[in-house]
């Protein structure tokens, strides 16, 4: 077995993604930084004196005076049109690469000028997970306007195009960016930096300060009062940060760790007004938004027939949606199957799939089986026509989407 | 007949090249959990790392003895000290009137944010005079331009001031003490 072979199938086991997943993050990741960026002037920047240019040293031959303010307009604005192409996956690997070059001129440019702030450095590994490890096309344009290249892809080819990759590398970054800033924490200071009251130092230095970002007021106030209470809080931020890498390689610490860590980025935006909006997009990558899996070559179902649907039949919505989906569906020919029915089960024992009733749906089409909202969405992208549109429910994270829609049934 | 091993060789080479750009960043992050260097890409995070201004400077343990019990107590820890933080701090002088108003707030300067103006407050005074006039005409600038895009609703300038400010809270949070001295004015 060759090595890459190996750090692929070890990256498999801790990413289970669909192909949807990494469709939906470029959809998030680009489209956010869109929304971020659209009116930040970076020519600002190039208006300042030239004594606050602070190249690295290998890049000391590069004047200030490139970075002319209609040059930065001009770059801003091109970097503007290649997210929104990337976001909707138009020409997506050219968008996506064009918007990686373009975003890491214009950002770096930024932290070249009297200060270099961390706070893009994850939003560019996103972007370069995006554009550089895997293209990710699905729900995007490109599937819509060049159809054909696409309808002889298998399943098994998307997955190979590096979803694992891209989603593990980011995830990757994340975990080393928490473990370093601890790790910074204990080398600079020690075990005292969160035993000694730092942190309710750090909070009266910002009440007191009045820099006045965006906060909930009188918060920082408030704990700096307490000393202790700030110290525990300290000691569990090290704590928090200390286990980030077991995101990596446990499905417990992903679902506690993660939102745990996203919290705190938070907290540091509603206490301190030190926000970290992109670093926060990142977390998109521990979001689930497909629910397909594939099914046995030996048990492709519906490989050959009409997609098969199995529903709840005793759910007043999943009946009402089967009536609609009947009444508009006719050539479209999905064959609907209630679950306490007898060819339910067979169904169900001939592809090898477990049926929830709490997920309400059940889709085999194809090689894929696809579960919950995710079969119902996928349901109203084979009606066609606009009913298409429902695909954008895939922006919905799952935990959220599945929810919904089994609350709906009840 | 052998089929060409060329398409092969090539989807080799790309998967081989992907693992690559995968490893090098994470690699290249990774030696940063050793090392203590802050750079932009690659870098330790070190945001808040170190202990308060005031602590650092504690070189003698200090002890206290209870009234009564005669018992020593350590009081190496900030909360017993006075925490003390120096900062420059921004003034604008209305047009008009002449009083003064605060202007430590982002919305003022962006896409300027404090910590950048700070820093940048840092390298002119070390500059030239002429360096110092700039970046404060640069900053009226960027108000002026905010105010007109709606960022803020602060009053016309007649000029900026820069002080340094060093807050005191030996007394608590709710009663600090507060001395400034003027560095720049524009």
């Amino acid at each position: 077995m060759s090595f890459s072979r190996l750090a692929a199938d070890l990256l498999k086991r801790n990413t289970t993604a669909s192909p949807v997943d990494l469709g939906v993050m470029r959809c998030w990741v680009f489209g956010l930084l869109f929304v971020h960026y659209v009116r930040h002037d970076f020519a600002a920047f190039a208006r300042l004196p030239t004594v606050l240019w602070r190249p690295p040293f290998w890049l000391r031959s590069l004047s200030m005076e490139f970075f002319e303010p209609s040059r930065v307009e001009a770059l801003h604005g091109a970097w503007l049109v290649l997210l929104a192409f990337a976001c909707i996956g138009l020409w997506v690997r050219i968008s996506g690469l064009g918007a990686l070059l373009v975003g890491v001129i214009l950002l770096w440019f930024e932290n070249t000028i009297a200060y270099a702030n961390a706070k893009d450095v994850l939003i560019i590994w996103a972007m370069y997970a995006l554009a550089v490890l895997s293209t990710p096309d699905q729900l995007s344009v490109d599937r819509l306007l060049f159809r054909r290249r696409f309808e002889g892809a298998s399943r098994g080819a998307m997955l190979d195009k590096g979803e694992f990759f891209a989603i593990h590398f980011v995830r990757a970054m994340l975990a080393l960016m928490f473990c370093c800033a601890a790790l910074s924490k204990l080398r600079t200071s020690g075990i005292h930096w969160g035993t000694n009251g730092t942190l309710a130092n750090l909070f009266a230095a910002k009440a007191l300060t009045w820099d006045r970002s965006p906060r909930l007021p009188g918060l920082a106030e408030a704990l700096a009062r307490h000393p202790m209470w700030c110290d525990v809080l300290a000691r569990g931020v090290l704590l928090l940060e200390l286990s980030a890498p077991l995101v990596l390689v446990s499905q417990w610490a992903r679902r506690l760790v993660a939102p745990a860590l996203f919290v705190m980025l938070a907290s540091f935006w509603l206490l301190l007004g030190i926000s970290f909006p992109m670093t926060l997009v990142c977390f998109v990558f521990f979001l689930r938004f497909g629910d397909e899996m594939e099914l046995p070559a030996s048990d492709q179902t519906g490989a050959t027939g009409p997609p098969r649907v199995v529903f709840d039949a005793g759910s007043r919505w999943c009946r009402a949606c089967v009536r609609c989906f009947e009444k508009r569906a006719a050539s479209k020919s999905l064959e609907f199957t209630p679950a306490d029915d007898a060819r339910a089960d067979a169904l169900l024992r001939d592809a090898h799939v477990s049926w929830s009733r709490g997920r309400r749906w059940l889709l085999l089409k194809g090689n894929t089986a696809y579960r919950g909202s995710a079969a119902f969405i996928e349901m109203l992208a084979i009606m066609g026509g606009v009913w298409r549109l429902g695909c954008l429910l895939y922006l919905i994270p799952r935990c959220l989407r599945d929810p919904l829609s089994s609350r709906r049934g009840a | 007949m052998t089929r060409s091993p060329g398409p092969r060789a090539a989807q080799s080479v790309f998967k081989m090249a992907r693992l690559l750009a995968f490893l090098v960043p994470i690699s290249i992050q990774s030696c940063y959990l050793f090392r203590q260097a802050d750079g932009w890409l690659f870098g330790n995070f070190s945001l808040f790392s170190a202990l308060s201004k005031s602590t650092r400077d504690t070189r003698y343990s200090i002890y206290g003895a209870r009234q009564g019990e005669g018992a020593e107590l350590r009081l190496d820890e900030s909360a017993y000290w006075a925490p003390r933080d120096t900062r420059y701090s921004i003034y604008g002088v209305r047009q008009g009137e002449g009083t003064e108003l605060r202007l430590d707030e982002s919305a003022y300067w962006a896409p300027l944010d404090l910590i950048r103006i700070r820093a940048a407050l840092v390298l002119v005074a070390r500059a030239s005079k002429d360096d110092e006039g700039r970046f404060l005409e640069a900053l009226r600038e960027r108000y002026r331009l905010n105010a007109e895009r709606g960022r803020h609703g602060g009053p016309p300038l007649e000029s900026i001031r820069i002080y340094r400010v060093t807050y005191d809270w030996t007394a608590g949070v709710d009663h600090p003490t507060i001395e400034r001295t003027l560095v720049m004015e524009r």
